[in-house]
């Protein structure tokens, strides 16, 4: 019979060939996946002083900020017990760069349904890239425990669709831009207001 | 030829100072087992969403509750067990007891640590849990019960290697004995595992805890906590593996397979246990991705020896099956002893550490740790490695151990079986709950009966985790019915038994290059070099850290 062969020895080797060669293949795909794809880990993006946060740029400015013709930067902090922003929209299928730290204790940062997931650790700054294909919203969720309000601690990411976003973009450029004619015309007035009495006066 | 694992098979009697110092050791993991079951009925059940915590004495709130869930399980009951049962197993092994001081000084630094810690996380002022990261800070005598709880199984380290060497003394040239080589390697190992948590916890939480230190360095903290808290996973571990290749195979009516693979298996987590701990930091700013995918490819070796376990494992337990009459490719397995509750627990065991190690190998799977990372995916992940595979390998073990350090017969065999077949539906059902809310985006150690947020989906797999935990309960509960059934109506037993050691297929050779593998000193300077591999360009990049984060006490 063949398999008489097969002493335990034997059936060893053939098992550890098997199981080794499948590690090997595992990593081989992980590797290939993060450095052939992209696919890459949190790396260092820098430090920062944890009690200076709010003063350090682009830290004291916390929001979504276009940066380039499809790619936009998200300046994200958590804080007991709360995201800043606390809800962040962007547009589906745009390029975009989380840079992100901690006030205070550690905290996690997990989208929810992707693979935006990193820890955000005091004196260190967090820089992940992502790409949201699909509109809709997902969860920010604070994934490392914060102390006795940590369950209390999430946020919000929406995905509009590009041209939503656009058109969005547009109506709060012009609302802006009429606020600040409206600021303008205010000032305007009141300089006008203000320089009667001096008219009177002359 | 068949050699036993132990110097000499015959006429050892463990002197019964020795059995009290070992039962007392035993009493007290084994009691911190059962408050962590108890606190772990609380935290299954939060995710279902049924809150049973306010009616527990002294919790005051869900995190507290889970700081003793993981200091009592994680740490007290696995370093309690492993000091005293590998002390046993060593001191049989060789056929020269673990001087008595040993054995006693362990205990009470082990009793002083808990006192310590416990006093500070039943006050309320160590809700910082079992990871402890600053800047959440917590009362000192918490760090401090932590750091005794350490020094305990330093102090049986030392015992472990004195008692080697004046074997080694008396025996010169000879094997060192497998079951002894393989208990000393566990503390090999960990000796060097456990110099993250000494330096991170004397040198900085400490200090920095009584005011001599005004801020700390949370990532550098992180990293020596990991530093250790790969390494701390193995001592874990390596106790039931003990139990699994020294013991098993007699439980099983088999044999073990090989010494020298056994001992390569060992040397192999001396070497490949601490260079790893990046791959808990997958997620964390501040380290380069060129150093987590080289620790990633170093977690891919240490399944190795895990790979060889399990064939080794198979094969004695295969034998024991066909000896009883079991015939066919798999249907020996039913043949095997499955009245034996001893044998029982640690098949089973061995059959939640399959789905423990795949859940690990996607763990330590680089990019992909993001889908998962922190997420509910993890505890259900180690409920099925520590929470179960060792947990109920201890347990196992305790059914022949008490009855040995007691002199008395165990009491309800079927509720002892009955108890480990309960545990293991329920961790599978509780790890099926955790691991499919944590696919989406379920968080982990978050109170979720208070959160502001959550998705419908969560619902399932909470109630899944629930009921789970509740049948781990129940199976623990009936555990501990047993446990103290045997030591205080256990009928007193006269006749002297041996520890059940197995016997290898292959003796130890002589010469050759196996004789190398019983030098810790050579295996142990080998780990110091990879560890300097794997840790130095990132402390090289790193230093000096920056001590800039002031602490907090957001409990």
């Amino acid at each position: 019979m063949a398999g008489s062969a097969l002493t335990p020895a034997k059936l060893e080797k053939i098992f550890l060939v098997i199981t080794s060669t499948m590690l090997l293949l595992f990593l081989g795909a992980l590797f290939y996946a993060a450095f052939g794809l992209g696919m890459h880990l949190p790396d260092r993006a820098g430090e920062i002083n944890p009690t200076q946060v709010r003063q350090t740029a682009p830290f004291d400015n916390p929001g979504v900020f276009q940066t380039g013709p499809n790619s936009y930067q998200v300046v994200a902090l958590g804080m007991a017990w709360a995201f800043q922003p606390r809800e962040i929209r962007v547009p589906a299928g745009a390029e975009i760069t989380f840079v992100a730290t901690a006030t205070d204790v550690i905290h996690g940062f997990h989208v929810e349904g992707t693979k935006v997931n990193f820890m955000m650790i005091p004196g260190q700054i967090s820089r992940v890239n992502a790409v949201f294909r699909e509109p809709g919203e997902h969860l920010i969720i604070c994934h490392e425990y914060c102390g006795a309000g940590h369950h209390l601690m999430s946020g919000k990411v929406i995905v509009v669709d590009a041209e939503t976003f656009a058109a969005e973009a547009e109506a709060a450029a012009a609302e802006a831009a009429e606020a600040a004619a409206a600021a303008q015309t205010l000032e305007t007035d009141a300089e006008v207001q203000a320089d009667i009495p001096e008219e009177v006066e002359a | 030829m068949s050699t036993p694992v132990v110097a000499d098979p015959t006429g050892f009697d463990l002197p019964d100072s020795h059995r009290r110092a070992i039962r007392w050791m035993l009493y007290l993991g084994f009691g911190a087992l059962a408050i962590g079951i108890i606190n772990g009925l609380g935290q299954a059940l939060n995710y279902a969403r049924v809150d049973i915590l306010q009616y527990f004495p002294g919790m005051r709130t869900y995190y507290q509750g889970l700081t003793v869930h993981g200091v009592v399980n994680a740490i007290v009951f696995t370093f309690a067990f492993a000091n005293g049962f590998l002390s046993l197993t060593t001191s049989r092994a060789l056929g020269r007891p673990v001087a008595a001081g040993f054995l006693w000084a362990t205990f009470i630094t082990m009793a002083l640590g808990v006192v310590l810690a416990g006093y500070a996380m039943v006050t309320g002022q160590a809700s910082v849990l079992y990871t402890f990261y600053p800047p959440l800070m917590a009362h000192w005598s918490y760090y401090l019960g932590l750091a005794l709880l350490v020094v305990s199984t330093w102090i049986t380290a030392l015992g472990l290697m004195l008692t080697l060497r004046g074997w080694r003394k008396d025996n010169p040239g000879a094997r060192v004995p497998l079951m002894a080589f393989i208990s000393i390697a566990t503390y090999a190992m960990w000796t060097l595992g456990s110099l993250g948590l000494a330096v991170g916890v004397v040198g900085i939480l400490i200090p920095w805890s009584l005011g001599l230190i005004a801020n700390s360095d949370p990532l550098l903290s992180r990293t020596l906590f990991w530093y250790s808290g790969h390494p701390i996973v193995y001592f874990w571990l390596l106790p039931a593996y003990v139990s699994w290749y020294a013991m098993v195979p007699r439980h099983a009516g088999g044999m073990l397979f090989s010494d020298s693979l056994t001992r390569v298996v060992f040397v192999l987590f001396i070497l490949l246990s601490i260079p790893t701990g990046f791959h808990h930091q997958y997620t964390d700013p501040g380290i380069t991705g060129g150093m987590k995918a080289i620790h990633a490819g170093l977690t891919f070796g240490i399944f190795f020896p895990s790979m060889v376990t399990a064939f080794s494992v198979m094969y004695a337990l295969e034998i024991g099956g066909r000896r009883r009459g079991g015939t066919g490719l798999v249907s020996w397995f039913a043949k095997l002893d499955w009245k034996n509750p001893v044998l029982v627990a640690q098949v089973l065991a061995m059959l939640t550490f399959t789905l423990g190690g795949v859940t690990g190998l996607i763990n330590a799977s680089y990019s992909m740790n993001q889908s998962i990372h922190n997420t509910a995916w993890v505890p259900g992940h180690f409920h099925m490695t520590v929470g179960s595979a060792v947990t109920m390998s201890f347990m196992g073990v305790a059914f022949w151990l008490i009855p040995y350090l007691t002199r008395r017969e165990l009491v309800g065999r079927g509720m002892a079986l009955a108890s480990q077949w309960l545990y293991f539906i329920g961790v599978l059902i509780m790890a099926r709950g955790l691991i499919s809310g944590g696919i989406d985006g379920m968080p982990r150690r978050t109170n979720m009966l208070e959160a502001t947020y959550g998705k419908p989906t969560w619902e399932m797999a909470g109630m899944l985790t629930g009921l789970g935990g509740t049948l781990m309960f129940v199976g623990g509960a009936a555990f501990f019915a047993v446990f103290a059934a045997t030591i205080f109506f256990g009928k007193k037993s006269d006749k002297v038994e041996d520890i059940p050691f197995t016997e290898t297929a292959t003796e130890p050779a002589t010469r050759g290059w196996e004789v190398k593998l019983d030098s810790f000193k050579l295996w142990m300077f080998a780990a110091a070099l990879l560890i300097a591999v794997a840790y130095g360009p990132f402390l090289f990049q790193y230093l000096p850290a920056a001590f800039t984060a002031p602490g907090y006490r957001f409990y």
